[in-house]
């Protein structure tokens, strides 16, 4: 079971952070480095691009909630995009779909946040 | 590990950090596949999952991140049932049972706190809890197999 890893790019003004393997309460400290990191450079426009995650904690959810409010005071926002249905699964049974936008693909995602 | 006629069980122990989480799942995921349990990769991942938000709530509530501190891991393989309980010596915890509506509207205000139990009791088949402060305080989590 891999361990996790962000690979990390940027469109314009647009952040998207690409996660790889395990997020659970150990690892989500490079998580939280990477907002705090983009966010501190100005990037509030960021895309969750969930294709290679393989595992979800609640603690791995509980950054994206860290950083949501800051990031929507300042107009901006975070978006999940390129879900597989078990990671899916354990966003919905948490409400998360209620306050958070999900997409089939990055490019829906970055046109939503050009529009 | 030790065995009684038509139930299988096995024993663990790590410290209690958060170091040891990867090793927590891949002993969990070894007794799933070496014994042929009959869950699909979803029910695996839940599985991991329920066991991984127990022990993460030892370390950080019950032992408040003293990685001097031990936790137990049991898990018994009956004829219907995969049974895993996670066991500390904390200050434990009052078990609560949300609601999804609970859920959203503390998920909606932004408050992390107890998404992880939450989770567990929607994951598992059944829950139970046998709290002892400073004694022994087990969570016990059934999933019945397939």
């Amino acid at each position: 079971m891999s361990e996790f890893t962000i690979s990390e790019r940027h469109e314009n003004d647009i952040c998207i952070l690409e996660l790889h393997g395990m997020l659970d309460a150990h690892t989500t400290n490079s998580l939280e480095d990477a907002f705090k990191r983009n966010i501190s450079k100005g990037y509030i426009k960021i895309i969750v691009n969930l294709k290679y995650l393989e595992y979800i904690t609640s603690a791995g959810l509980g950054v994206f909630m860290e950083f949501i409010e800051e990031i929507r005071e300042n107009k901006g926002d975070i978006l999940f995009c390129c879900y597989s249905q078990k990671i899916y699964k354990i966003f919905d049974l948490l409400g998360f779909p209620v306050i958070f936008q999900f997409f089939d693909e990055e490019n829906d995602a970055i046109k939503f946040f050009q529009e | 590990m030790t065995n009684k006629p038509n139930q299988k069980l096995f024993k663990a122990s790590f410290p209690a950090s958060l170091d040891h989480l990867s090793q927590l799942r891949e002993f969990l995921y070894a007794i799933i596949k070496g014994e042929g349990l009959n869950f699909n990769e979803e029910e695996t991942l839940q599985i991991l999952l329920a066991v991984d938000e127990a022990f993460t709530n030892s370390v950080k509530h019950g032992y408040s991140g003293d990685q001097t501190q031990r936790i137990d891991i049991q898990i018994k393989i009956t004829k219907h049932n995969l049974i895993i309980t996670v066991i500390d010596k904390g200050k434990g915890f009052t078990p609560k049972k949300l609601q999804k509506a609970d859920i959203v509207k503390h998920v909606k205000k932004l408050k992390p706190g107890g998404l992880g139990l939450y989770l567990i009791q929607n994951v598992m088949d059944k829950v139970e809890f046998s709290i002892n402060p400073g004694k022994k305080n087990a969570i016990k989590m059934i999933k019945k197999l397939g």
